[in-house]
């Protein structure tokens, strides 16, 4: 039933927020699925669900109805634990704000998220090295995050996001603090990241310039799919 | 997560905060510097008591006028008559300037036979330079150790010698020749003044000091045994015209003072552990809440609640435990300051001198030992003692004696550490730093990673 070659299949989700007596209707009947390896980005107005979407694909949040399967597994059943260690095995994350461990080196805080597994101390350091090496960040390994520049400090993050070879990567607004250059950069590192590793990527950003870079753009609004475009 | 990472991250993150960790860590060091200071400096007090009174014996028994009575050689003769007793030692004490080569130093006057001064001193040989005076009227003295070495710059020099004269004035202002013929062995802290006392032949020491009676006299008993029969005999026979005191009667006074004051000194520490404590916590709240960013980081990428919990419980211990370490010592240095400046014992002398045991100079002697905020239980246990009793044999002027003294402190209260102190001091310090970690770090545990990255 499930397809197996979708690592992102999202079925008629609905997300319900009720604070006192008011009733928000974050998400209604989103519905779609994403192919291995594909690039896609959600794009839509603020307050349109677009983030809210993210966390429930990022198995921070629990949507009201419906279920969510990311490399087949649904998700709603699982207890915090579970999520944790989910999250830790097939999910990578990357935010605006880059997110990094302040008190931690480029190499520590790709390091990161083996730290959670049971993954040999010098595996991880091995990985985290390539990792950062093949991102252009080889000489920056002991710097801390403020030591590096915005589009560094984002390259770390999707060395972090990649380190445990994840099957799906949430990256919300990732170019939203850099310049267009660095934000560029990034895009055709997700880019590229995607194809060569098959990794799922799902983008939330305000730019559509750099949707041209996406297979899929989905369009929300008022919490409802408004369209969704398949590019080439 | 990997024990040693989390050891690492939980570092990190300390040292992020430098300067609130280390204060932190010295609230601690602090509550465990003073629990390990004072017990080590009680335990030392109360061992050096109870060594002093094993070294006069455990059948020592001390009888002392109360009210108007005066002791004669007719109860020396009284006491001999009774059961189980195998010594009796009639002793008179004052106290004077003694001068030698022109250096003044105020010193406790003994009058006691020789064989006396060895029921005393608990042995038979004590001699440690020169030899004895006689035990008739010639004006021969032996000195005590702290006299012999005099000097508080040059504690290892000695400034008066056997085979030296000098003088010796008391109250009555009468100013004495006096040759010195031995120095004593060094004595410690003592029920008689020992270390900082010029002892003479019992009739001298009745013309320097014009007594026409005892100020004391030492009763020894026949064997530990009947110590308690003897001191009830005494207790009968003088009733109210005398204060008996055994060494058993003393070393319970002694210990019930030093355990008030250990009890004391622990609430102390205990205070300042407990406000160690609240500072902890406090630093792991605020610690939590400039985290909690990084707390939705850690959990979005997959670490589990315990693994929050422990990096923020570590964090807690390693305060506890540098804190624990370092404050104790800090603690064991403290205790051996405290002991060299003398200050939480006895001032000039280590000996609660004869005049304060029998409550004349009571008062007085207190304010000889006025250096030491404590007074130690050593003096202050002694004045306790003879504040019960009536006015002894009249030597007020004990209280004037220290402030010109140059003898040296040689009170020998070494601090004790036990095995027990060291490890529940460090013990108590995790464990309150465990106490105080629990809540702050539950609360990062238990955050939800949405509401934590939320937070910006």
């Amino acid at each position: 039933m499930i397809m197996p070659h979708y690592s992102v299949q999202v079925r008629d989700i609905e997300k319900i927020y009720h604070s006192g007596d008011i009733t928000v209707t974050a998400l209604e009947s989103v519905s779609f699925s994403l192919r291995e390896g594909e690039f896609a980005a959600i794009v839509g107005p603020s307050g349109s669900g677009k983030s809210t979407l993210m966390n429930i694909l990022g198995t921070i949040d629990k949507p009201t109805n419906g279920e969510v399967y990311i490399d087949g597994v649904p998700i709603s059943k699982m207890n915090g634990n579970q999520l944790a260690e989910f999250r830790n095995k097939k999910l990578g994350f990357i935010f605006q704000a880059y997110n990094l461990i302040a008190g931690l080196d480029a190499e520590k805080n790709a390091e990161l998220p083996l730290m959670a597994s049971p993954v040999s101390s010098d595996e991880r350091k091995e990985r985290a090295d390539r990792l950062l090496g093949s991102l252009g960040l080889a000489a920056r390994l002991k710097l801390k995050p403020t030591q590096l520049s915005g589009g560094e400090q984002q390259r770390v993050a999707i060395a972090r996001a990649l380190v445990n070879n994840p099957a799906l990567i949430l990256a919300d607004e990732p170019t939203g603090n850099l310049d267009t250059k660095s934000g560029d950069e990034v895009i055709k590192l997700l880019r590229q990241v995607s194809k060569d590793r098959k990794v799922t990527i799902v983008m939330v950003t305000h730019n559509l310039d750099i949707t041209k870079y996406c297979d899929r753009i989905i369009h929300i609004r008022d919490g409802r799919i408004e369209k969704q475009e398949v590019l080439k | 997560m990997d024990a040693r990472d989390t050891v690492k991250l939980a570092a990190v993150q300390l040292g992020e905060k430098k300067v609130r960790t280390a204060l932190t860590i010295i609230m601690v060091i602090i509550g465990v510097a003073s629990i390990v200071a004072l017990t080590s400096q009680t335990a030392g007090e109360s061992q050096s008591i109870q060594k002093s009174l094993g070294s006069l014996g455990p059948t020592a028994i001390l009888v002392s006028p109360s009210g108007k009575t005066l002791l004669t050689s007719a109860d020396v003769a009284e006491i001999s008559s009774l059961p189980n007793v195998s010594s009796v030692t009639p002793i008179v004490t004052g106290s004077g300037t003694l001068t030698v080569d022109g250096v003044n130093q105020s010193v406790t006057i003994v009058g006691v036979s020789t064989n006396g001064l060895s029921e005393i001193m608990g042995n038979s040989t004590f001699l440690y330079q020169g030899s004895l005076y006689s035990d008739n009227t010639t004006p021969a003295s032996a000195i005590g150790y702290d006299v012999a070495y005099s000097s508080s710059t040059e504690p290892d020099v000695q400034q008066v010698g056997a085979g030296e004269t000098g003088t010796i004035q008391t109250a009555s202002k009468s100013k004495i020749a006096v040759s010195i013929e031995g120095v004593l062995d060094e004595h410690g802290t003592s029920l008689i003044s020992v270390d900082n006392t010029v002892f003479f032949s019992l009739p001298f020491a009745e013309v320097l000091l014009h007594k026409d009676s005892y100020s004391e006299i030492l009763v020894k008993a026949t064997n530990a045994s009947s110590v308690t029969a003897l001191t009830s005999l005494l207790e009968v026979v003088y009733g109210d015209n005398a204060r008996i005191t055994n060494t058993a009667q003393l070393a319970s006074t002694f210990s019930s003072i030093t355990s008030s004051t250990t009890t004391l000194y622990l609430i102390i520490a205990g205070i300042s552990l407990l406000v160690a404590a609240i500072g902890i916590m406090n630093v792991m709240l605020m610690s939590v809440s400039e985290r909690i960013h990084d707390i939705g980081i850690f959990k979005s990428i997959g670490f589990e609640s315990k693994d929050v919990l422990v990096l923020f419980m570590l964090q807690a211990i390693f305060i506890g435990f540098i804190g624990g370490f370092l404050g104790l010592g800090t603690g064991v240095a403290a205790s051996y300051a405290i002991s060299y400046a003398g200050g939480l014992h006895s001032g000039p002398t280590g000996a609660v001198t004869p005049g304060s045991f029998t409550g004349g100079a009571g008062s007085g002697s207190f304010a000889d030992r006025g250096s030491s905020g404590f007074a130690g239980a050593g003096g202050g246990g002694a004045v306790f003692v003879s504040s019960t009793s009536g006015s002894g044999g009249g030597f007020e002027s004990t209280s004037s004696s220290s402030p010109t003294s140059s003898s040296s402190s040689s009170s020998t209260i070494t601090p004790v550490f036990t095995l027990s102190v060291i490890l529940e001091s460090i013990a108590v310090a995790v464990a309150i730093s465990i106490i105080a970690g629990i809540y702050p770090a539950w609360k990062a545990s238990k955050m939800e990673p949405i509401d934590a990255l939320r937070t910006l």
